[in-house]
């Protein structure tokens, strides 16, 4: 008796552990996935209101999800913008509209999880649109026109410029998803002592450039010239990809021109371009450069181990952060347009407001606003080297001397001769995706820039937006 | 006996709702829309088996994921079991290195698999890597991009998991230490040796166990995807690509739901079809002596 006793009641005390753990485990899974992926903070304030809040429109709690955090190198410009957006939507001067802001470990991270929302209807209040992010908002009607708001502020319109507007208006409805927060110029910096020590001047064709590469390996400058990268999204690789492309002709400037997404990669300049490619990775790139993520192959260059690295602006703090390169290395760094006078010019895609009621919307547009306005792309362009829209947009005289190389990439985009855009921008994402895995084949020989060109076909046809 | 049926079903019941919610409503669905031609921003149509049979004849990818699939099964069901059972074999003779050995060759279990992704990236290096660096010294040149060239990432990605069977290990040690010690001792009188007594005494009945390491062996993987996030993302082109992989590339890269739900249902069907198998094989439950 005294057994079955002793049984039931550990019976019971056993069930009672295993539901509790249960319980438990349920939760904490919970709660840790939200924690490892999306990280929640309140940047606003407690939700006292104002003496003047009658007046004013009522408060909104606006939610915003953002990638800039950490080490990313605009982190510091996200949290320039919460913050004085924060004070000046206080609730005394102006409207309450505090920021709940979610942070996300990576770009990719943030992409994938807007892509869920987007088809689920639980985007942000204000989101960023790539990766096919906004054409699946704009597809299911959830993503706000803004054309009546910009309408009614013709001196934002102004701050804007008229370029970035119609980058944003390139919809077949011609609504105005998305505003733009900056221009994307790029071209490729170089160090100035490896190139004078083996005689040589930036490129100006692209002959000029595999002889530069030829000239910095046979002089003992260093053994591999070029910092470039397969993994990740291969950045630094298409960077000078798209270049060859787009400055090589008509054709090829047009074909790196598309508007929308890529059909079809079957172009012979293409396929000549990755045949460069190849040698460029085979003879005048580490070994690790197959393979490498962006920081390796950054750190190879900012340790001047190469000479050459493809990037945009946004770089340049890193030249003389002395945790990341030597004392006195960003005196030694120039910056070119690529051969042909060629750059990579492009509008990013910027932000977009997601529907809801007239309230939030509105609060939302005054973030969106207060981000891509003159005084928003000064912030993105000190703290994180993208250029301003508008050309007419004043640069601080302090900031040019303070960034000199940034200066003079500005200066040098009046010689540009070829604009066009990288090649992840026109491609769909399981291109993108791809990149990565089919470079190593043409690398090791498997396949030809022909073949490559077939292999992104493939990819290109796998995505569910191909085509429409 | 009716008071017993009663607390049978409440003792049963929350793992039952538990499972029917987290198990078997998601697989209904995954069934269910497998058969249907959802994407991204659309709704769900049903489109019958077109989605299984453009697997089968027009998706080059998904039957290489397949092999590469099918190939790791039947190396984690072989080579990767043969190793484990053997270091238990050695280990279990309980020499002096026995304790210290047990727990380093756990260590790689321990570690997440991400963080052996990346130790195993760091090793490989082409550039500054420990193994091209060992082997350069030794005389050997010209040495590969482990992970990056499409003849030698098949190995490293395997490299990765294969030898570290602590698990198959640890299991067979376990079961071990219940085998009547009268049947050693018989052994012993009759003047078996240390290898006859493994081959015909120890191992036959470590047929359950063994058997048991297997099904979690193979079934691991249909489920690998971390470690080849981190080392090559399945390339060089698709020479690493595996089924999980392929189902997660189809679902957020491509945004093909269900074709990536497809896909799904053939690794559940292969997962049932291992077990069953293996199960067979080793004919697990049934008793021998």
């Amino acid at each position: 008796m005294k057994k079955a006793n002793f049984r039931a009641i550990l019976a019971v005390l056993l069930a009672g552990v295993m539901c509790l753990s249960v319980t438990a485990c349920s939760g904490g899974t919970e709660s840790s996935s939200v924690s490892s992926t999306v990280e929640e903070s309140s940047t606003g304030e407690s939700s006292e209101a104002s003496s003047a809040e009658g007046e004013l429109p009522k408060p909104v709690e606006l939610n915003i999800a953002t990638f800039r955090v950490g080490t990313h190198n605009a982190a510091a410009a996200e949290t320039r913008y919460f913050t004085e957006f924060q004070e000046m939507y206080n609730g005394v001067d102006k409207q309450k509209i505090t920021l709940k802001v979610e942070e996300m470990p990576s770009d990719q991270e943030y992409y994938n999880q807007m892509k869920v929302r987007a088809s689920s209807n639980t985007l942000p209040d204000v989101f960023e649109g790539n990766a096919g992010v906004l054409e699946l908002a704009v597809e299911n009607g959830i993503a706000v026109d803004m054309n009546p708001y910009v309408e009614a502020d013709p001196e934002y319109a102004e701050e804007l410029g008229e370029d970035a507007l119609a980058f944003g208006r390139n919809w077949e409805d011609g609504g105005l998803y998305n505003i733009s927060y900056g221009l994307q110029a790029i071209g490729y910096f170089y160090n100035k002592e490896m190139f004078e020590a083996a005689g040589i001047e930036p490129a100006t064709t692209w002959d000029e450039w595999m002889s530069n590469l030829e000239a910095l390996k046979t002089s003992g400058v260093c053994s591999a010239p070029l910092s470039m990268m397969t993994g990740e999204n291969g950045w630094t690789t298409n960077l000078i990809l798209s270049s060859i492309v787009g400055t090589s002709g008509e054709e090829g400037n047009a074909f790196m021109n598309t508007n929308g997404y890529i059909q079809s990669y079957q172009l012979p300049e293409l396929a000549e371009a990755l045949d460069m490619i190849k040698v460029m990775f085979t003879d005048y790139s580490l070994p690790d450069a197959v393979g490498s993520d962006y920081a390796t192959t950054a750190n190879h260059f900012l340790n001047e181990e190469t000479a050459i690295i493809a990037n945009g602006p946004w770089m340049t703090p890193d030249f003389s952060n002395t945790e990341k390169a030597a004392e006195g290395f960003a005196d030694k760094v120039g910056v070119a347009l690529f051969p042909e006078n060629g750059s990579i010019s492009q509008f990013e895609r910027g932000y977009s407001i997601a529907k809801s009621d007239k309230a939030r919307e509105d609060a939302a547009w005054e973030f969106v606003k207060f981000k891509t306005g003159t005084y928003g792309q000064q912030i993105h362009l000190e703290e994180a080297g993208t250029l301003p829209m508008n050309p007419d947009t004043p640069i601080p005289e302090e900031y040019k001397e303070a960034n000199p190389l940034v200066a003079e990439l500005i200066s040098k985009m009046a010689d540009i001769k070829w604009r066009y855009k990288s090649i992840d921008a026109i491609s769909y994402t399981t291109v993108v995706d791809a990149m990565p895995t089919i470079y190593p084949l043409l690398i090791d020989g498997t396949i030809d820039g022909q073949g490559m060109c077939d292999q992104l076909d493939e990819a290109a046809a796998k995505d569910a937006n191909f085509g429409k | 006996m009716k008071i017993k049926k009663k607390w049978l079903v409440i003792f049963l019941l929350p793992a039952t709702l538990i499972f029917a919610f987290v198990y078997a409503v998601p697989v209904a669905m995954l069934v269910t829309t497998s058969f249907t031609d959802w994407v991204v921003a659309s709704d769900p149509h049903f489109n019958g088996i077109d989605n299984y049979i453009k697997l089968f004849t027009q998706d080059t990818q998904f039957l290489h994921a397949t092999t590469n699939t099918l190939l790791w099964m039947l190396l984690q069901s072989t080579i990767h079991i043969l190793i484990g059972v053997l270091v238990a074999l050695i280990l279990s003779r309980k020499k002096f290195y026995w304790k210290f050995t047990r727990t380093v060759y756990m260590f790689p279990n321990i570690i997440s698999s991400a963080a052996i992704g990346m130790l195993f990236v760091m090793l490989l290096n082409p550039s500054f890597g420990i193994v091209n660096k060992g082997l350069e010294a030794l005389g050997f040149q010209n040495l590969p991009n482990w992970f990056s060239n499409s003849s030698t990432a098949f190995f490293a990605v395997t490299i990765t998991w294969l030898p570290f069977a602590a698990t198959v290990t640890i299991l067979v040690m376990a079961e071990m230490t219940s085998l009547d010690p009268a049947i050693m001792e018989a052994a012993k009188v009759d003047g078996a040796t240390e290898f006859q007594t493994n081959i015909y005494i120890i191992l036959p009945l470590m047929k359950n166990i063994i058997g048991t390491t297997t099904v979690l062996g193979a079934t691991s993987m249909l489920q690998k995807l971390d470690i080849l996030m981190m080392t090559t993302k399945g390339g060089p082109g698709d020479v690493t690509l595996n089924l999980p992989l392929y189902v997660y590339n189809t679902a957020f890269s491509a945004k093909q739901f269900g074709l990536a739900n497809s896909i799904g249902v053939i690794m559940i069907v292969l997962g049932l079809v291992a077990v069953g198998l293996i199960n067979r094989i080793y004919g697990i439950g049934k008793k021998d002596y």
